[in-house]
């Protein structure tokens, strides 16, 4: 019995004795790159950050990435071949950033293609919205609130709305606060709405002031980024701990990230000197002066 | 409400048979052993009539024994228990007497036919019943450990379904179920984290120990407030009648215990300490950083009261701390726990009435907390938990013809506090507690080798207002070699541990209160067949199922942090286990084979977004789909030769397609100035899996006999042939954390009497 039972253990050791112990990695070399940008039809320079998916969490070294960046109009067939950077953060971290010397046309589709040295891409296309001039509208009063609202006509969607509020100390020095608008915007039949309660962001923004708060108001303006229709977060809200799924927010084939076309667009909506001083503001006059 | 007939039945089958004891006679006592007056459980005592009837029973976890039901006339009693001489006697009882006779055994070598034999072996490693185990310190002593004395946790590690981390972590999951769904006690006081941070070591080192019974699940309806199994671990009482001492050093702990009486015959104490010296031994020997420290210290003063009457109390202390991930991680964390708790124990025997019954009154505590293992000075940890504990409970059991009936009442308060340093986001940091109180019902009917035991376990939660009503059933038949057994109940839990189980690294569990209306709650269902076909073989099939509802799971998130919010999930788990125990002259063996599947399902708005549906199915971390363990130990001319070889499919974890760079792109966007957050990309919660494990171990074990001082030698071999067992895998940066390497150990012992 003794014997049965020791060279049946044997066996099983040795039998088992020669299993893998190693773990086997399972990364996906058929994504080469996450990228992330924005073409701005603003701007005469375009910049994408462009990240190597690594097999691991180390940091990532700096150095060329190696990767060939290629643009396309496919309206024009134009192409503009991008130039690798190297950029160090101000947490030490290092990365890289693709220059392109154009400005993409207003409601062109442009191909972004990232190659690695193997012949891997990772691409995108990426619309232009058109160009839109925002209208101010007239301001909604009532007890409680003083609603500023503009109209962003055509514009396929808008991200980021925001009030700016341009303000002025008794030294003549410029003060810029810029707070999200207190209202969502909302798409209507031909465009976007931007608004916001000014009874509730200029309070926010007198508290942000502290102790200098004896400030002149020199204007607000509503100020959002006119985008791409693809710029859509899942749920509708920018959340980071939803976004941050590579698939919750990517127009990227082969990679991850997103590429987003857009670019920003201030309206003026500064209220009646009366609604001003309703919050505390001054009016704005010489050197903050009324 | 529908348990009400089933509650009625009961009470009728109790309070019909009171007029059956009422006329007739009955023999009771405590079993002690004759050289230190400590109660010996499990000793069969019968008592023979002229006609050649036989009635008997078997002393309990105090000794106590109780035949109720016998006519009036003349009997021979023996008692029996394996290694003790057949203790043999003869009485006249009287119309209506209770006698109390304490029978004492004296350690011999009494040659009893096989099967007697058998039916005294209340333990091994195939003697299972419907989940429960029951286990001796002879059984824990066969494991190789790298110490002369054994530890129940070893032991522990050889049972089919139960699953560790390895040998590091103190993690252990039975059947399915998580660490903190085990309800640990000792003498009937709960300990949350009896494991030490290396897995060799518990709080229960076997000279301490009278037994231990694991329920791996099913237990009956004195148990309640966990979900998946129930250790119930018995201290010895210390010597009665003389002083004995004993110390040990080997390379991972030391160990000292000393007993004697406080009063002869009547009192007596225990008390044991160990403290590890991995650091200083181990770790110099395998030229390998070993950050682990722990110790325990345990006391028990135990007093008869009388003939009828015993009184005890035991206090233990345990400590842990130590690193186990990536040592060489920029900022190593560190866990550190520690258990306290005591415990008074009343047992008494009234005169007349065929009752045992206890009061227990217990405390306990446990701290944990997370931190860097270099703490900046003054700095707090990043995660601190608390739990305490403070219960009554008085149990008792009734002695009638055809059944034992358990009975009781309970009523205990748990308070939990967490500082979580922004981790666990969703869980209450606050003060918070919860009282339990209830009662259960359970009895025991024996009707020829069928016993059955229904039970009803009734729960009251008076601020949170829910009410738990749990129906239990235990049953097991025995048919010449064979027996069946099974058993049933629903569980709940309401004082939960929530870890995150993502990372096998991450060993630190925040308790809290369940929310209301959340309390987890779970199905067992047990079937087992068990055979004797020749005195020296046991063979044991057992299947088994549990339903796990409203538990609490890691949510899956491609931010790179060990903790995030908590998930509702759902588990199941079906397994089998097979067992072979072989006992042939000086040879022991046994081998087990475990097959296990668990499986969590996980709801999030989330997923729909991340894995495309709403509703996910995983394998949690800690899913051995296959397990053996084998177990051989000769005595060869004086040696006992101990091997124990372990195996273990490889657990699931979450392996990711890579690591990139999060950025939150809302509008417009600076590349050159806006880094992002590192991300990991996953496929599927825990879509792969780790290397096999397996890992032998071997013992060799001489005592020597030098008068007043016994001296025990051990030499021997952890890891033999130096598998690289995987412990933990860091997916972030694909450094792994390995096991033990082959360790060569030794160990003596010396005992005083």
């Amino acid at each position: 019995m003794a014997r049965f039972l020791i060279s049946s253990l044997a066996a099983l050791v040795v039998t088992l004795a020669g299993c893998a112990d190693f773990v086997e990695p399972t990364t996906d070399a058929g994504r080469p790159y996450t990228v992330y940008g924005v073409l701005d039809p603003t701007s005469g320079s375009q910049a994408l950050r462009v990240i190597p998916f690594a097999p691991d969490l180390n940091p990532q070294q700096p150095g060329s990435l190696g990767a060939e960046v290629i643009s396309t109009d496919l309206q024009t067939g134009e192409q503009t071949v991008w130039a690798d950077s190297v950029v160090e953060f101000g947490n030490g971290f290092f990365g890289n950033v693709y220059s392109g010397g154009f400005r993409p046309i207003y409601g062109d589709t442009y191909r972004i293609e990232a190659r690695r040295e193997d012949g891997a891409v990772t691409s995108a296309e990426v619309t232009i919205p058109p160009f839109v001039e925002p209208l101010p509208l007239a301001a909604s009063t009532n007890v409680t609130q003083v609603v500023l609202s503009a109209l962003w006509p055509a514009a396929p969607r808008v991200n980021q709305p925001q009030a700016v509020f341009v303000m002025q100390d008794n030294e003549c020095d410029e003060i810029i606060d810029v707070v999200p608008t207190s209202l969502a915007a909302a798409p209507f039949e031909f465009g976007w709405t931007v608004s916001t309660d000014f009874l509730t962001d200029a309070p926010l923004v007198r508290e942000r002031l502290g102790s200098n708060n004896n400030v002149g108001l020199v204007a607000v303006l509503l100020r959002a980024v006119v985008a791409s229709e693809d710029w859509v977060p899942r749920g509708g809200v920018f959340d980071p701990e939803v976004l941050v799924d590579p698939n919750a927010l990517t127009n990227i084939t082969d990679g991850f990230g997103f590429i987003g076309g857009g670019y920003v667009v201030d309206v003026d909506v500064t209220p009646d000197v009366s609604i001003i001083n309703r919050v505390g503001f001054r009016p704005a006059g010489p050197c903050g002066g009324g | 409400m529908r348990y009400t007939g089933a509650t009625l039945l009961l009470l009728c089958i109790v309070a019909g048979a009171v007029p059956a004891w009422a006329q007739s006679a009955a023999l009771r006592g405590f079993v002690t052993d004759e050289d230190d007056g400590q109660a010996l459980p499990g000793v069969n005592v019968v008592v023979e009539d002229a006609a050649g009837a036989v009635r008997g029973a078997a002393s309990d976890v105090n000794g106590f024994y109780y035949i109720p039901s016998l006519a009036a006339g003349r009997y021979q009693l023996r008692a029996s228990y394996l290694g003790y001489a057949l203790y043999q006697d003869s009485l006249t009882l009287d119309p209506g007497e209770v006698r109390q006779l304490d029978i004492e055994m004296s350690v011999g070598d009494t040659e009893l036919d096989a099967v007697t034999v058998e039916s005294e072996r209340t333990s091994g490693a195939a003697n299972v019943t419907a989940g429960l185990q029951r286990i001796q310190v002879r059984d824990i002593e066969l494991v190789p450990t790298p110490d002369v004395s054994g530890d129940l946790a070893s032991y522990l590690t050889t049972v089919p379904g139960v699953v560790t981390t390895g040998d590091r972590g103190g993690q252990l999951f039975i059947r399915g179920g998580e660490p903190s769904q085990n309800q640990v006690f000792i003498d009937g006081i709960a300990l949350y984290q009896p494991f030490h941070v290396l897995g060799f070591y518990s709080a229960f080192p076997s000279d301490i120990l009278t037994r231990a019974d694991l329920y791996a699940g099913g237990y009956d309806a004195r148990f309640g407030g966990q979900l998946s199994s129930v250790l119930d671990v018995a201290t010895r009482s210390g010597n009665k009648r003389a002083f004995n001492a004993s110390v040990a050093a080997a390379p991972f702990v030391s160990a000292a215990t000393i007993e004697g009486p406080l009063a002869p015959d009547r009192a007596s104490f225990l008390g044991s300490g160990r403290i590890s010296v991995i650091e200083q031994g181990a770790a110099r020997i395998v030229d390998q950083e070993l950050p682990y420290n722990f110790g325990d210290v345990f006391g028990k003063v135990h007093v008869d009261i009388g003939q009828s009457g015993q009184l005890s109390v035991t206090g233990l202390h345990t400590w842990d701390r130590g690193s186990v991930g990536n040592l060489d991680a920029p900022r190593p964390d560190e866990v550190r726990w520690q258990n306290t708790a005591f415990g008074g124990r009343y047992v008494f025997v009234p005169t007349r009435l065929p009752i045992l019954a206890e009061v227990l009154v217990t405390s306990s505590g446990f701290q944990t907390e997370l931190g860097p293992r270099d703490p900046q000075p003054g700095s707090a940890p990043d995660r601190i938990s608390e739990i305490s504990q403070f219960g009554a409970e008085v149990n008792m059991t009734q002695y009638l013809a055809l059944a034992d009936v358990h009975v009781g009442a309970f009523v205990r308060t748990t308070r939990v506090e967490s500082q979580l340093g922004g981790a666990f986001q969703n869980i209450s940091t606050d003060r918070d507690f919860v009282t339990e109180a209830g009662a259960y019902l359970g009895p025991e009917l024996r009707l020829g080798g069928l016993r059955f035991r229904p039970g009803l376990r009734f729960t009251t939660l008076p601020n949170q207002n829910q009410t738990f009503l749990e129906p239990r059933v235990r049953a097991e038949w025995q048919i010449g070699a064979h027996q069946l057994s099974g058993a049933a109940g629903l569980y709940n839990q309401p004082v939960v541990g929530v870890a995150d189980r993502r990372d096998a690294t991450s060993i630190f569990t925040a308790w809290t209160i369940a929310p209301q209306g959340q309390t987890p709650q779970a199905f067992h269902a047990i079937a087992g067949y068990r055979v004797t076909p020749t005195p020296w073989l046991d063979v044991a099939l057992e299947g088994y199922y549990k339903s796990l509802d409203d538990l609490s799971v890691g949510e899956f998130t491609a931010f790179p942090r060990l903790t995030t919010r908590l998930q509702p999930a759902e588990g199941e788990v079906v397994g089998a286990d097979a067992r072979v125990e072989v006992r042939a002259g000086p040879v022991y063996g046994f081998i087990n084979y475990g097959l296990s599947s668990v499986e969590y399902t996980s709801s999030s708005e989330r997923y729909e977004i991340w894995f495309g549906e709403e509703t996910i199915q995983y394998r949690p971390g800690h899913d051995r789909r296959h397990q053996i363990n084998a177990l051989l130990r000769v005595t060869i001319a004086g040696f006992d030769v101990s091997t124990r070889w372990q195996f273990g499919s490889g657990l699931p974890f979450s392996s990711p397609l890579g690591f990139d760079s999060f950025i939150l792109l809302d509008g417009a966007f600076d590349p050159y100035e806006e880094n992002g957050d590192i991300r990991v990309v996953y496929d599927r919660p825990f879509n792969a899996e780790l290397p096999t494990y397996h890992r032998l171990d071997i013992s060799v074990e001489r005592a020597f006999d030098l008068g007043p001082l016994s001296l025990t030698a051990q030499a021997g071999v952890i890891n033999g042939y130096d598998r690289r067992n995987l412990f933990a895998y860091d997916v972030f940066t694909l450094q792994r954390v390995d096991q033990l390497p082959v360790v060569p150990t030794f160990g003596i012992k010396a005992a005083i009497d």
